[in-house]
């Protein structure tokens, strides 16, 4: 529909659609929208902000009135809204998208629930330790689930504590590359289930959302990327191994998404992260010696270059997945 | 050539819209994650080229002048590249020369006027629209519009009378996307102007909200203030919305003297007035109805992200009481559900056949 839109514009823009006649030509395209779509929207527009405005309304009462609230109290409003939420979730049909909201709903709230038991018990516990048993207790639900939404708050749960834990016990083994092993850490992790979900795709077709597996490949991007570049600017203190690592991720980034499973923003992302990467290098490279005006203006031109070539490679590639 | 192209050309050939072939350099553009690759490494080899500037050139640095002058100069070379560009490889310099140009100018402007006070950014403000007039590119254009909208409203917050630019704004928001698809010639820069504003129009909104953003400038205040109370700007908007409604109503051949506009009209207003004291809802409101009559989903996604972005920002506000905030919510909340039962109850039923 988007690319309709832009090709209807692009048309009208050059004049190819004379001024007059746009109007018909939106007309054909189907892309204003008629009566009856407009009445759903009005529908859905109004539940929407009438049912989010009650509902903060809600909760402003109950932050309002927090302090003074008993322990049981506050323990028995949460624990009472998650059951009404499994309520909910076994009322408005298991199989539906308002049941699995409400599913997501309980799973978030049973976080909250975890932070007041250790604010009300000072437990002594880390924060890890919250994310960490949040992410257990959750588990079950996942699985029952069926929703690609709650594996991706798990997955985000994991990366969360560990990343805590890392930051907890960081100088406990005299390790100093705690912080490389950290992030390599999150990148097996979301590596890890970033193929476990695209092979299970066609198992599950629950868990074909394009935009999961698209954060999955966003956090073990970031990852490798940072990982290459802190490799090249610590080349002492790194360990060396992404250098390994990283070539083969490319590769096989290119191999699945280009031939197997057609999604250009991987190969977009692929392509940032190489820019990205080249450009660390380039800089460790050249910026050291003399001449560094010079050297920061050759890293603009190939930046530029760089990304010229991607996206004029990403377009053709586009051209043939569209075709 | 992409079927896709063709299919669509032929429907609109069947319809009598068009004849003749489809014309020759259709195509479609990148997805939006290709657009923002482009931007970010536009800037990332403008910072480069910044750096360039500062260690070669040092002696245009110490000089505010050679500054404003070497970023003039950057600027119009941008626009000759922009002009010139046939391929991604000008397109790309152009954009990193560009806000390289623009960042030496903002500078030695700065240094020449003061950091302080709000001429800095009225200049700014003003070049930053001359380059969304100018600049015949996309990307250059929406990020000079939402920069024009945020140093506008900078200055006005200097000059005490921080709702003036949301209302502003929002009036341009909303000329422009209601005139969409009648903009033909002036269309290429309304259409990333209007995006531009957009965003900006989020944020300078929310801005005026956080109503402790004046310490963000130091304490200095410009002896020239404007008294433009917080509420008068909240109904401006309010009315902003209903005068939408209504022509969106119009356009669809409602009548203006019909019952039935009259009652809608009215229900914009009770939800205007939730916005008095609800900031924001006016504003997320009037971009979604915009974005959705347009078949725009981006807007329409827009406009609900600010929607719950002023929610959040409603929670830290400090004028009310949280108790009071709560009671007014709730007011707002069956409100809204109220005007929804009349329209589809009594105003639009199901089946009912409707030119809207």
């Amino acid at each position: 529909m988007s690319s309709k839109r832009s090709l209807l514009i692009h048309w009208f823009e050059t004049g190819a659609i004379p001024a007059d006649r746009v109007d018909a030509a939106l007309a054909v395209a189907g892309i204003l929208p008629t009566a009856r779509h407009w009445r759903r929207f009005i529908d859905r527009l109004l539940l929407f902000a009438g049912v989010l405005a009650l509902a903060a309304a809600v909760i402003f009462f109950f932050a309002y009135n927090w302090s003074a609230m008993g322990r049981f109290a506050k323990f028995g409003l949460v624990e009472g809204v998650i059951v009404l939420a499994l309520i909910g979730y076994w009322k408005l049909g298991t199989g539906r998208l308002s049941g699995k909201s409400m599913l997501l709903l309980a799973v978030l709230l049973l976080g909250a629930l975890l932070a007041l038991f250790g604010q009300t018990y000072q437990t002594g516990a880390d924060a890890w330790q919250l994310f960490a048993g949040w992410a257990l207790l959750m588990l079950p639900w996942a699985v029952v689930g069926r929703f690609a939404a709650l594996w991706v708050v798990w997955i985000a749960l994991i990366n969360l504590a560990l990343s805590l834990y890392f930051s907890v016990f960081r100088g406990m083994f005299g390790f100093l590359l705690s912080e490389e092993t950290l992030m390599f850490t999150i990148f097996g992790v979301n590596t890890a289930a970033w193929i476990v979900w695209e092979v299970s795709t066609h198992r599950f077709p629950w868990l074909n959302e394009r935009w999961a597996l698209r954060l999955l490949a966003l956090a073990s991007g970031t990852a490798a990327t940072t990982l290459v570049v802190q490799t090249i600017l610590d080349w002492h203190e790194a360990s060396g191994a992404i250098v390994l690592i990283y070539p083969l991720w490319v590769f096989a980034l290119y191999r699945v998404y280009r031939r197997l499973v057609p999604d250009l923003f991987m190969l977009a992302g692929g392509c940032l992260s190489l820019i990205v990467a080249s450009t660390g290098l380039l800089s460790r490279l050249l910026l050291e010696g003399r001449g560094e005006a010079v050297a920061l203006l050759f890293i603009a031109m190939a930046v530029i270059g760089m990304s010229t070539a991607a996206t004029y490679w990403l377009r053709r590639v586009h051209a043939e997945f569209e075709s | 050539m992409n079927p896709g192209i063709g299919a669509l050309w032929d429907q609109l050939v069947q319809a009598g819209v068009v004849s003749g072939a489809v014309p020759d350099g259709s195509r479609i553009h990148p997805p939006w994650y290709v657009r923002v690759m482009l931007g970010v490494s536009g800037w990332i080899a403008a910072l480069f080229l910044l750096g360039f500037i500062a260690a070669g050139l040092e002696f245009i640095i110490e000089s505010n002048a050679a500054s404003i002058f070497a970023g003039s100069l950057a600027l119009v070379a941008a626009f000759t590249l922009f002009r010139l560009a046939r391929n991604d490889f000008h397109e790309q310099f152009a954009l990193a020369v560009s806000f390289a140009g623009q960042g030496l100018a903002f500078f030695g402007l700065a240094e020449e006027i003061g950091w302080s006070g709000s001429g800095l950014w009225w200049s700014a403000a003003m070049l930053q629209i001359f380059i969304a007039v100018v600049m015949p590119n996309f990307v250059q254009r929406l990020v000079a519009a939402y920069l024009a909208a945020c140093t506008l409203s900078i200055a006005m917050l200097l000059h005490g009378a921080p709702v003036v630019v949301p209302v502003l704004v929002t009036s341009g928001v909303a000329l422009i996307w209601l005139k969409e698809f009648k903009w033909q010639h002036w269309s290429a820069m309304m259409r990333p102007v209007g995006y531009g504003l957009t965003v900006g129009l989020v944020q300078v909104e929310g801005q005026a909200l956080f109503g402790h953003a004046l310490q963000l400038f130091g304490s200095h205040q410009e002896a020239f203030q404007i008294a433009f109370p917080a509420w008068l700007g909240e109904l401006a908007l309010g009315l902003l919305l209903v005068a939408v409604v209504g022509r969106l109503l119009s356009r669809s051949g409602e009548s203006w003297t019909a019952t039935r506009m009259w009652a809608v009209l009215g229900m914009a207003a009770v939800i205007a007035v939730v916005s008095l004291k609800a900031p924001g809802v006016a504003t997320g409101f009037i971009i979604i109805l915009l974005g959705f009559s347009n078949g725009n989903r981006t807007l329409v996604g827009l406009g609900m992200a600010a929607l719950l972005f002023y929610l959040s920002a409603y929670y830290y506000n400090l004028e009310a009481t949280l108790l009071i905030k709560s009671l007014i919510l709730a007011a707002a909340g069956s409100l809204l559900l109220g005007v929804r039962w009349l329209i589809l109850k009594w105003l639009f039923p199901a089946g009912e056949e409707s030119r809207v």
